[in-house]
């Protein structure tokens, strides 16, 4: 079993809530104290995302190529549903969506749970470079 | 399209081939006894914490699969190797858990013997 360094994530957030834009967001900021704190919130449980997908990504060397993975959050935390959208091959499909099963999420930030009521889930999409 | 999963055990510590020397055949310590000093045994503990966190729920169907591996100083895992597996692909996943772990060093005193572990998951 070979490894070797491996890989490249970018993780999107496919669906969101619909956001209003404000002449403050170029400032980094809304104007609004409440929004902000929602928004920092967010992107805090984005980026505990993010940070697990890197964690839990394999070093296996398994050749060049590209997966895409398409997968949901819902209320709880868990990833509802996942389906690969582009793959280089059947190894990398698997180990991706291994990799996306295997999260174990906090749940989504209170505000954004209405959202998630309304939509069924978050929608995310996660690229995974082999390289 | 995910159904429940996996359930695995570190097995511990794996008798690999034993070198014999002037003094006798060498023994190999068992897992207990690297989990005596208080260090290693948290740093153990942290592998297998990482592996739970690792269990994909894919539906791979029944099966087991064992894999034996070393963790290096640095906590890199290495020479890793199927001791047992029935279908390829509950071994590239169980593969993928292994390879995929991001270990802290283990205590420098730890001895060499003691980062040899054989992994076996339970597919259901």
């Amino acid at each position: 079993m070979k490894a070797a360094a491996v890989f490249l994530a970018f993780l999107l957030v496919l669906a969101q809530p619909a956001t209003a834009q404000s002449i403050f967001d170029g400032l980094g900021g809304t104007g609004d104290p409440a929004r902000d704190a929602e928004r920092a919130e967010f992107r805090q449980w984005w980026q505990s995302i993010a940070r697990q997908v890197r964690e839990h990504t394999s070093l296996l060397a398994i050749g060049h190529g590209t997966v895409t993975v398409h997968f949901c959050v819902d209320a709880a935390g868990r990833v509802v549903d996942a389906q690969v959208v582009k793959s280089g091959n059947n190894e990398q499909a698997l180990l991706a969506l291994s990799t996306i099963s295997s999260l174990k999420l906090p749940p989504p930030p209170l505000f954004s749970r209405a959202a998630i009521k309304k939509y069924g889930c978050y929608k995310f999409s996660q690229s995974f470079h082999y390289n | 399209m995910f159904r429940a999963i996996i359930v695995f055990c570190l097995i511990g510590v794996s008798p690999a081939a034993v070198a014999q020397s002037l003094f006798g055949p060498s023994e190999r310590p068992t897992l207990a006894a690297c989990m005596a000093i208080p260090e290693n045994k948290a740093w153990i503990q942290t592998v297998t914490h990482q592996l739970r966190e690792r269990a994909p729920k894919l539906n791979l169907g029944r099966g087991t699969v064992t894999i034996k591996f070393h963790v290096d100083f640095r906590g890199h895992v290495t020479r890793a190797s199927f001791a047992n597996y029935d279908n390829n692909a509950r071994a590239l996943v169980a593969a993928g858990m292994i390879t995929s772990l991001k270990l802290p060093p283990p205590p420098f005193d730890m001895e060499t013997d003691c980062r040899d572990f054989e992994q076996t998951f339970h597919f259901h």
